[in-house]
């Protein structure tokens, strides 16, 4: 498990999707569409690196996939999280929030100038 | 869109490459479109919005790829671990099964590890003895070169020092090579005098072998130049006992026959060759070694390792060159048809007449693995038809049929899984038994130990039994009939004609593989009979023998060595309780000897007649009475015979009286051999080395005037027991020479059986491998004729219920069992017919097509298959019919 500090981006993005999962089943592009409704599309994410990152995920046995449809009765591909999954989630919360204050710390420092 | 979707389960990870990439295609593929009607909603074109889509997705192709690359990955892992998971499940299934039925599986189980812990102990013989003697490695490369003296008819003779010099000079055919002399010296100084064995090396021995030294450093080639101090290199044996594992011993000075060594080394305790050495020194090559007249005394074993690319045909084209030159240097004993020079794998050399022993034994081992997985596989059989209602219900409940065997071959396995490690612990009680050997010429044997090799091949002869024992079975059961089956228990169980026919497969195989061991043990056994009726030509009984040898440095010559002997003899005979006494230079069953050609002047060659080359004996004393070896004809040695003259008197045996005098008195006729001699008596023949031995002319000399060799045995006949025997004679030696060791005591009886060791090894385990299937084999008979008559309870109750006897119901299932037995009896007489002829080496007056063998062997297994059958027929034949009509 490669700690979030050393790929700022990819941890960040696991984060997130974890954290999107947590509110329940979803597919890739709804998971997208949540990130930006929330963040009011202040984050912008390359869509595709959405998808290695769902499966990776998946491999670790965070995510469970299953094929379903959807309100339109598209078929698609819904990502919940595991038991696992919400463990790592509250894992990563709390490292991710030790890491911001300590980042917050060194950039509230008024400089001396 | 984000609320609770309506899911319903299609499907999950796909299995296929293809399907695979379809997932990854649809998921993205759903993505883009999704995007692309979200922005034409907003009011972009088809073709505007879907550019825009691409662009925030990134390179499509690149994301299938490596989405897909993590989802091979991780079905990977998926169905590896679902595989394992379903045969832990399996295992465990089967392992709850088989405590349910105690007795089955105690039988099965012990079965497999009988069969499978003779297979461990007999193939840890065989690697240790054939495969891997010593830890060389390469050591399959290595020849022994050895010699054929065609003109007097003996084959497989060492070197002598100066054919081993010119060997060694050959650096282009070999890449490292060695020859040996076997030795002893007399140990003085750390203790009480001892008797060591000291080899004494030419060329590169340790290179040879490759051995590294534990200690110090082994000798080159250079440290044997003449002048060189003598220095000598230990066993890792010799280091512990005798300098008690000193980690200083190296650089220590060892007196051995009066000379000082300097210990230089010691090597890795795994490392032992020859058998008796306990030091190695450098063979010092004196120049007289080199003369044409000593290259006849062959006393080395040379040891080589071929360079890769030669053949051994080629090895033996080039030694055939090297030959025809030392016949132009040397003269007529090197033409082709006196002298040939020869190689043979050095493993089979240390092997000797172990070899065909233990490649017997392994092919009867063989054998009765076969019939542990014929027995144990007809059980499993019986077993899975009782249980079709089980399967049935698996069946029904959705397992395949793929399912069912791997259930059942799982089953197996955890089967011989536990024969094969109770067969482990059986295997290695076995060699406990056999390291009991302890002749010394079997050491081999005694050496051999369980290994990761000897373990590798127990778990894949477990294996293969499982294979055996399993498939069929589970094939067979798993086509079951599943309306029947669910119907009614009992007549699921009704055997199927496949199945019935694997049963009697299985009598007839366990018949006829107990037949073909059956009688390769009666033929080894009433080999032994024949051997053991052997009349020795002499009387073993109450004689006592030791050993002793002169060193070189304190019986400088003859004489010194003459005047030792005769006081040594002149005391054992003074001692009362002590019958007669005598001394050999070689006694009989103990190794070592000497032989020379003779001559008989005036005599042409008679036709047919054997080589003229003998035997030579030394003796001194009353040798002949105390050996208990009839004088048949003139007298033996008197104190007139010791006087330098002319002439001097030898004995001969029957051998050669009857070979060369066939119609005369030899007594007075002269022969030639060393000296000019005249015969004075005629002994019967005595075997040197083994019972049954091919006879040969032996010469007997007087001592007081030859002592040629430097050791000789006394030998005592007495009634006193044998430990005080060997005190009064220890007391005898040190009342001449303090200084000698008295060593290799023994009982005459003692050598004569140890002789016997390969023949009483061979019969003994074919006798336990033959008790061992016969009892499985009745076991198997007993056990297939029970369920096959249990299985045909409703016939035989109509039958009797309209008026068959019981007589005529037992004589149907009999002659129906009887007839299996017949087709094995038959098929394993041929089988045997056909293989038999690979015991012949190991017998001795008796064929291995022995009529009277083979019939008492028919007859028995007849016999026992007979009464096998008889007990279930007439438990069937006494069925009451109501009883066995309602049973349905």
């Amino acid at each position: 498990m490669s700690p979030p500090d050393l790929d700022l981006l990819r941890g960040t993005l696991d984060l997130l999707i974890l954290k999107t999962l947590s509110w329940g089943p979803m597919h890739g592009l709804a998971v997208l569409h949540w990130i930006e409704d929330v963040t009011g599309q202040r984050l912008q994410i390359e869509e595709g690196a959405l998808y290695p990152a769902l499966h990776r995920l998946e491999q670790r046995g965070w995510l469970d996939a299953e094929w379903g449809y959807t309100e339109r009765n598209r078929k698609a591909k819904f990502y919940r999280l595991t038991a696992a999954g919400r463990r790592q989630l509250t894992a990563e919360l709390s490292k991710w929030s030790r890491y911001t204050e300590a980042v917050g710390l060194v950039l509230a420092r008024e400089g001396s100038r | 869109m984000t609320g609770e979707p309506r899911r319903k389960r299609v499907f999950r990870i796909p299995f296929s490459r293809r399907g695979l990439r379809d997932d990854v295609d649809s998921e993205l593929r759903f993505h883009i479109e999704g995007r692309v009607e979200e922005l034409m909603s907003k009011g972009l074109s088809r073709e505007q919005a879907e550019r825009e889509a691409r662009e925030r997705f990134g390179d499509v192709q690149q994301i299938e790829s490596e989405v897909e690359r993590i989802d091979r990955t991780t079905q990977r892992r998926q169905s590896f671990l679902e595989r394992a998971t379903a045969l832990i499940g399996d295992a465990r299934y089967a392992l709850r099964g088989m405590m349910r039925r105690p007795l089955s599986t105690t039988i099965v189980v012990a079965t497999l590890a009988l069969a499978i812990g003779a297979n461990t102990a007999i193939f840890t013989l065989v690697d240790g003895v054939l495969m891997h003697p010593l830890p060389t490695p390469g050591l399959d490369r290595l020849v022994v070169i050895q010699e054929d003296l065609l003109g007097i008819n003996l084959h497989d003779f060492q070197l002598s020092p100066g054919e081993t010099y010119d060997l060694i000079q050959r650096k282009d055919l070999f890449s490292a090579i060695t020859g040996l002399a076997g030795g002893s010296a007399n140990l003085t100084g750390q203790g009480e005098p001892q008797r060591l064995g000291l080899s004494r090396t030419l060329g590169d021995f340790f290179g040879v072998f490759a051995v590294h030294p534990y200690l110090g450093r082994v000798y080159r080639p250079d440290d044997s130049a003449p002048g060189a101090p003598h220095v000598v290199v230990a066993t890792y044996a010799f280091w512990q006992k005798v300098l008690g594992g000193d980690a200083h011993a190296v650089g220590r000075t060892l007196a051995l026959d009066d000379t000082r060594y300097e210990l230089i080394g010691v090597l890795p305790a795994d490392f032992q060759y020859p058998r008796s050495a306990q030091l190695y020194t450098p063979f010092t090559l004196d120049p007289v070694w080199l003369t044409a007249q000593r290259r006849n005394s062959e006393f080395i074993t040379v040891v080589a390792r071929p360079r890769d690319r030669f053949s051994p045909e080629q090895l033996t084209s080039a030694l055939a060159v090297e030959v025809s030159r030392w016949a132009r240097l040397h003269g007529e004993q090197y033409v082709p048809t006196h002298f040939d020079l020869h190689t043979q794998p050095f493993v089979s050399y240390l092997s000797g007449d172990l070899r065909p022993v233990l490649l017997t034994l392994m092919g009867a081992v063989a054998l009765v693995l076969l019939i542990a997985c014929a027995n144990v596989g007809s059980l499993q059989l019986v077993l899975a038809a009782k249980r079709a209602r089980e399967i049935a219900v698996r069946a029904a409940l959705g397992a395949g049929r793929a399912t069912i065997v791997r259930w059942l071959l799982v089953e197996s396995l955890v089967l011989a899984f536990a024969g094969g490690l109770l067969g482990i612990a059986i295997g290695a009680a076995i060699l406990r038994l056999v390291s009991r050997l302890n002749e010394s010429q079997y050491r081999l044997l005694a050496d051999a130990h369980l290994d990761s090799r000897v373990l590798f091949f127990s778990a894949l002869v477990a294996l293969s039994a499982a294979v055996l024992f399993g498939v069929v079975p589970a094939l067979r059961a798993s086509r079951v009939d599943l309306n029947d089956a669910l119907k009614d228990s009992s007549r699921a169980t009704s055997i199927t004609l496949s199945r019935h026919r694997f049963l009697q497969g299985s009598v007839v195989v366990q018949v006829a593989l107990t037949l073909v061991l059956l009688l390769a043990s009666a033929l080894t056994v009433r080999s032994l009979a024949r051997v053991l009726e052997i009349d020795p030509g002499f009387r073993p009984e109450s004689v006592m023998t030791m050993r002793i040898n002169l060193p070189r440095s304190r019986y400088r010559d003859n004489a010194a060595s003459a005047a030792f002997y005769n006081a040594l003899d002149d005391r054992l005979k003074a001692i009362p309780g002590f019958a007669s006494t005598g001394l050999v230079a070689f006694l009989p069953f103990s190794g070592g000897g000497d032989s020379s050609p003779f001559d008989l002047p005036g005599r042409p060659p008679l036709p047919n007649e054997p080589a003229r080359h003998a035997n030579t004996q030394v003796i001194e004393g009353d040798y002949f009475r105390a050996m208990g070896i009839p004088l048949l004809r003139g007298r033996t040695f008197g104190p007139a015979d010791a006087a330098e003259s002319e002439n001097e008197s030898v004995i001969v045996d029957e051998y050669l009286a009857k070979s060369f005098f066939p119609n005369e008195d030899p007594i007075g006729k002269a022969i030639i051999h060393n000296n000019r001699a005249t015969i004075v008596g005629v002994v019967a023949n005595v075997p040197q080395e083994y019972l049954g031995q091919e006879l040969h002319s032996t010469i007997y000399h007087y001592m007081p005037r030859n002592p040629w060799y430097g050791g000789a045995s006394a030998v005592i006949r007495s009634t006193l027991p044998n430990a005080t025997v060997a005190a009064m004679a220890r007391a005898a030696v040190r009342d001449v020479d303090p200084q000698l060791p008295v060593f290799d005591v023994k009982s005459m009886p003692e050598r004569v059986s140890a002789s016997l060791t390969p023949r009483r090894l061979a019969m003994f385990v074919l006798l336990g491998f033959a008790a061992l299937s016969l009892a499985l084999s009745v076991l198997g008979i007993y056990g297939i004729i029970s369920y096959s008559t249990a299985q045909r309870t409703r016939e035989i109750g109509i039958r009797v219920a309209l008026g068959a006897d019981p007589g005529d119901v037992t004589r149907l299932i009999l002659r129906s069992a009887m007839t299996l037995a017949g087709i094995g009896v038959v098929a394993g007489a041929l089988f045997f017919l056909g293989v038999g002829s690979v015991l012949a080496s190991v017998l001795y007056g008796i064929g291995p097509r022995d009529p009277l063998t083979i019939a008492g062997g028919v007859l028995l297994l007849a016999a026992v298959a007979f009464v096998a059958s008889y007990i279930p027929a007439r438990r069937a034949a006494r069925v009451d019919p109501l009883v066995a009509m309602r049973a349905e």
